[in-house]
């Protein structure tokens, strides 16, 4: 599995497409994911591990929400806050973790 | 040796700084003893999860820990020990917010960072003359939109300039990212 990760409107997807392009199945926005499965009183890190179970050539893409101040709503506090630990779980499983920042994308992993 | 390791939340920068300060005492410093310097108050059942959360991460490793949710400048240590702070968000905030706080923020700005420099930045310099190793966590707060109230954005500058000063002065600046150590910035 690759883990493509950055702030929001940093050209993740389109780094992906233009690097990976058809050979792998992409999943796009996963920290909306997350947020779903937090909002159904899932545990996203256990439906993490269960996403990585499933074979194939995988792009992970997500989004890197911890770069501001502690949000005053509780389940926005959580959200961002478990969306991390999703995010060091899945660039501890990857092959290879790429940041992407304005555009241009880091492999870091 | 002045480390500093920054991130956002829930970045793994402590788990990454915890692993530093123990390799710092086994290799280096292994007849010194091995301090964490704990800044977070307790006060409510969710600040009390996550000191419990850090807790159990720093069990079985050895960690002596120093509750210090303000004054950071009545601390001593000596040569062999290694020193983890964390972290500088929360100083700052128990310095600004708390009862027993000594930072001053609807003062005028020069002062405001004055007061940041005298109460956090040199005791933690002096805690670098001290001790053989000062590992200081901080936090990114300063990506994330603006549009904040006027008391956080006093806040987040006086957190900006807190962390220019630390890296300025530091040995080594690492940004955490997704658990994976980034080096800003390695004297050799």
């Amino acid at each position: 599995m690759i883990f493509v990760v950055g702030g929001a409107n940093q050209g993740k997807k389109a780094y992906v497409e233009k690097n990976f392009g058809k050979d792998y199945k992409i999943i796009e926005n996963y920290h909306k994911q997350v947020e779903r499965e937090w909002k159904d009183g899932k545990s996203p890190l256990k439906e993490a591990e269960k996403l990585l179970q499933s074979t194939g050539k995988l792009v992970i893409i997500s989004n890197e929400l911890g770069y501001g101040l502690v949000p005053i709503d509780k389940f926005e506090r959580e959200y961002r806050e478990i969306n991390g630990r999703v995010n060091c779980y899945l660039a501890e499983q990857a092959e290879k973790v790429i940041r992407v920042i304005c555009g241009i994308g880091t492999q870091i992993k | 040796m002045l480390v500093v390791i920054t991130g956002g939340s829930g970045s793994g920068k402590s788990q990454y700084a915890e692993e530093t300060a123990v390799t710092f005492h086994n290799t280096r410093f292994q007849s010194g003893r091995l301090y964490y310097i704990a800044t977070m108050q307790s006060f409510d059942k969710e600040t009390d999860k996550k000191i419990a959360r850090h807790q159990k991460m720093r069990k079985g490793k050895g960690f002596e820990t120093i509750e210090c949710p303000v004054g950071l400048r009545d601390l001593k240590f000596s040569k062999k020990d290694v020193v983890l702070v964390e972290c500088m968000s929360n100083l700052l905030a128990n310095e600004m917010y708390a009862k027993e706080g000594s930072i001053q923020s609807q003062n005028k700005e020069s002062f405001f960072l004055e007061q940041i420099k005298n109460t956090i930045v040199h005791p933690i310099f002096s805690l670098e003359e001290q001790a053989g190793s000062v590992v200081v966590v901080t936090n990114e707060v300063f990506s994330d939109g603006l549009d904040y109230s006027e008391e956080s954005l006093t806040y987040i500058e006086g957190l900006g300039y807190l962390n220019q000063q630390l890296g300025q002065a530091a040995d080594q600046l690492i940004e955490v990212v997704c658990g994976i150590p980034i080096w800003i910035k390695k004297k050799e």
